[in-house]
Formats: structure tokens, C-alpha cells, sequence
């Protein structure tokens, strides 16, 4: 019986990791899609200095929360989407037309990392 | 490279604690939900130490989580017979009387000659003097034969019952077996008597092995040439 009680907090713990998981990725790409939704809007009113400050809050908002997630989802996808916000800052300082691109690159990435916890934005 | 060997570690424990878990049923022969199982934690454990890109967390939930169902599976087969026997299936008798069941050969897939192994890893060479054989849940074969080709007993020839308990280790690399000692009707403190008696210090004796009459063998440690 005692590996049965054992069993239960295997099970207590994972689904406590699961919903603890599941909640991040989608605070997170709530955050990030903000931020991306803000950069595509600076972009069309081609007001750069704003696009410039949204896509590097969402970079920061990536850096921050990049450890954690390395825990849960493979670091050769973190660092895609690490790569493709990084280049953000710099197309909006350029007044680039790339960034909508770019922006919606990185949209379809944090919905394919949304998609690996089966929550979909 | 430290993360490889720390990974390496991590997942090394974590099966271990996992199969631990599983209990002693894992290590032998196997059911279907246990080989699955035990399938499934290798591949999880050598994936996680093979891609360095994989986190661990996604070797280490499915193996956890494998552990736990297969533990309630292991429950829910002693709560419920119908489940166990959907989950195990029941053994099924390959020979009656001498005569094997073709029909049961042929449903289990099995060659007359795997048949034939099997009955000689039970000390069977001739199916004729097997009253009743079944294969078991987990594929093992177990054979009864007929009383009057059996091996004899001290019981058929009538012979007095010499010892009531097996000769079993009382003490072992400096760490004593307290149940044996118990099965046997004695105690730490009678151990200690005995080995204070018999006169070899603690920490020159390798074992101590004994019945219900008292210690038969002492085995001493081997100094290093």
C-alpha cells in the first residue's frame, strides 16, 4: 500500500508541474504577443522608436523567464525564438519593412511553443 | 560535458528510484504492462542522455508518470479480477493427461519445440508424463507430473523430518539478518553471544550462516597476500 500513496504524490507532483508549466508558457505568450501586437502596430503607424522599445520589453520578457522554460521545452527552440526577438530592436532602429516579417516569425514560434504545452493564443 | 555527466546521474538515480518503486516483479519475468513499461523507461532515460537539447524534465515526467501507472495498474489488478484478466490475460493448459492441446499450441503462437524446451527446463523429457502443464500469464511454463513419475519425497519413503528450517545467512559483511535470525527463533543478542563465543572479531568475519540448531558455518575473511 505504501507504493500506492507513493504512486498517488507521483501523480499529485507531475500534474502540479504540468498546470505550474502550462501556466507559465501561457503568461508568457500572453506577454509576448502583447508586445508583438504592439511592435506590428508601431510599425504600421511607422512610429520606430516605438516598435524599437516594445520588441526589446519583449526580448526582456523572453531573457527573463528563458531559464526556467529550459526546464520544460527543448533549448534548441528557446533559443529560435531568443534569436528572432533579438533582431526585433535592430529592424525597427533600421525603419526595416522586414520587421513585420520578422514579427509575425516570431508569433508562429511562441504559438508553436504554446502548442507543446496544448494551449493555443 | 559536466552536463552530460550530471544528466547522466540524475536519470541513472531517477530510474533506479522508478523501477524501485515498481518492486522486485519488474526484475523477474515480466507481464505485458511491465515489459511495455520497462521498454518505455529505457528509451526515456537514454533519450534524455543522448540529446543534451532535450530538458530533463521531459524524460523525467513520462518516466515518473510510467512508474505511477504502472504501480495503480499493479493495484488495480489485486482490487479487480475482471481488469487483471483483461490486462494479463488468464494461463492457459497446453496438456492434459499426457496429451497436448494443439488448439492451445496453435492460439499462443507457440512451436512444439518451444513446448518441448520448456518441459525440460521443468526436468520434463517425455510430455507423456505430464498430468497437467500450463503456460503462465507471463509465458512461463510450469508442469505437473503424473504422482507416479514424480521425484520421490523424504515424505514418500517415510523418512524422518531432519531439519525444519533451510541453512540461511545470520550474518553477512558486518550486517545481520535480523528476520532470518527471527525465522530461526533467535535473536541479535544470542548472535552476538555466538560470535563472542566462536572468538573471531567482528571485523575478521565474513559470514555467519545458520538453522533453528545454531550457527553450522563460519566463514572467515581472507587477509590480502
Amino acid at each position: 500500500m505504501k507504493r500506492f500513496y507513493a504512486c498517488l504524490v507521483i501523480f499529485a507532483v507531475i500534474f502540479g508541474v504540468t498546470v505550474w508549466s502550462s501556466y507559465l508558457m501561457h503568461d508568457l505568450s500572453r506577454q509576448l504577443n502583447d508586445q508583438l501586437d504592439e511592435v506590428t502596430a508601431s510599425a504600421e503607424a511607422e512610429q520606430w522608436g516605438k516598435a524599437e522599445q516594445a520588441a526589446t520589453s519583449a526580448q526582456a520578457i523572453l531573457r527573463d523567464k528563458q531559464t526556467l522554460l529550459a526546464y520544460f521545452i527543448a533549448h534548441s527552440q528557446l533559443s529560435e525564438l531568443d534569436t528572432t526577438l533579438s533582431s526585433l530592436p535592430a529592424y525597427a532602429r533600421d525603419a526595416s519593412s522586414d520587421i513585420m516579417a520578422e514579427t509575425e516569425r516570431a508569433r508562429s514560434q511562441v504559438r508553436a511553443l504554446s502548442l507543446l504545452f496544448f494551449r493555443t493564443l | 560535458m559536466y552536463a552530460l555527466l550530471i544528466r547522466t546521474l540524475i536519470i541513472y538515480f531517477c530510474v533506479l528510484v522508478a523501477m524501485r518503486l515498481m518492486g522486485k516483479r519488474q526484475l523477474g519475468e515480466l507481464q505485458p504492462a511491465e515489459l511495455v513499461s520497462t521498454i518505455l523507461i529505457s528509451n526515456l532515460a537514454s533519450l534524455s542522455i543522448e540529446s543534451a537539447d532535450m530538458p530533463l524534465w521531459t524524460s523525467l515526467v513520462p518516466l515518473f508518470l510510467i512508474t505511477g501507472i504502472e504501480i495503480l495498474d499493479s493495484v488495480l489488478v489485486l482490487k479487480f479480477p475482471t481488469y487483471a484478466r483483461l490486462v494479463m490475460g488468464h494461463p492457459k493448459v497446453i496438456i492434459r493427461n499426457g496429451v497436448i492441446d494443439q488448439k492451445v499450441l496453435s492460439e499462443l503462437r507457440l512451436r512444439t519445440e518451444d513446448l518441448l524446451e520448456a518441459l525440460r527446463s521443468e526436468d520434463v523429457y517425455d510430455p507423456r508424463e505430464v498430468c497437467y502443464a500450463v503456460v503462465e500469464t507471463n509465458g512461463t511454463v510450469h508442469a505437473a507430473k503424473y504422482p507416479e513419475k514424480d521425484s520421490v519425497t523424504k515424505e514418500d519413503l517415510s523418512l524422518p523430518d531432519q531439519k525444519k528450517t533451510p541453512v540461511l545467512p545470520f550474518w553477512l559483511d558486518g550486517q545481520t539478518f535480523d528476520e532470518n535470525l527471527a525465522f530461526c527463533g533467535k535473536d541479535n543478542a544470542w548472535l552476538e553471544k555466538q560470535i563472542q563465543k566462536n572468538g573471531t572479531p567482528k571485523a575478521e568475519l565474513l559470514a555467519a550462516l545458520g538453522d533453528e540448531d545454531g550457527i553450522c558455518l563460519w566463514i572467515q575473511k581472507k587477509r590480502a597476500m
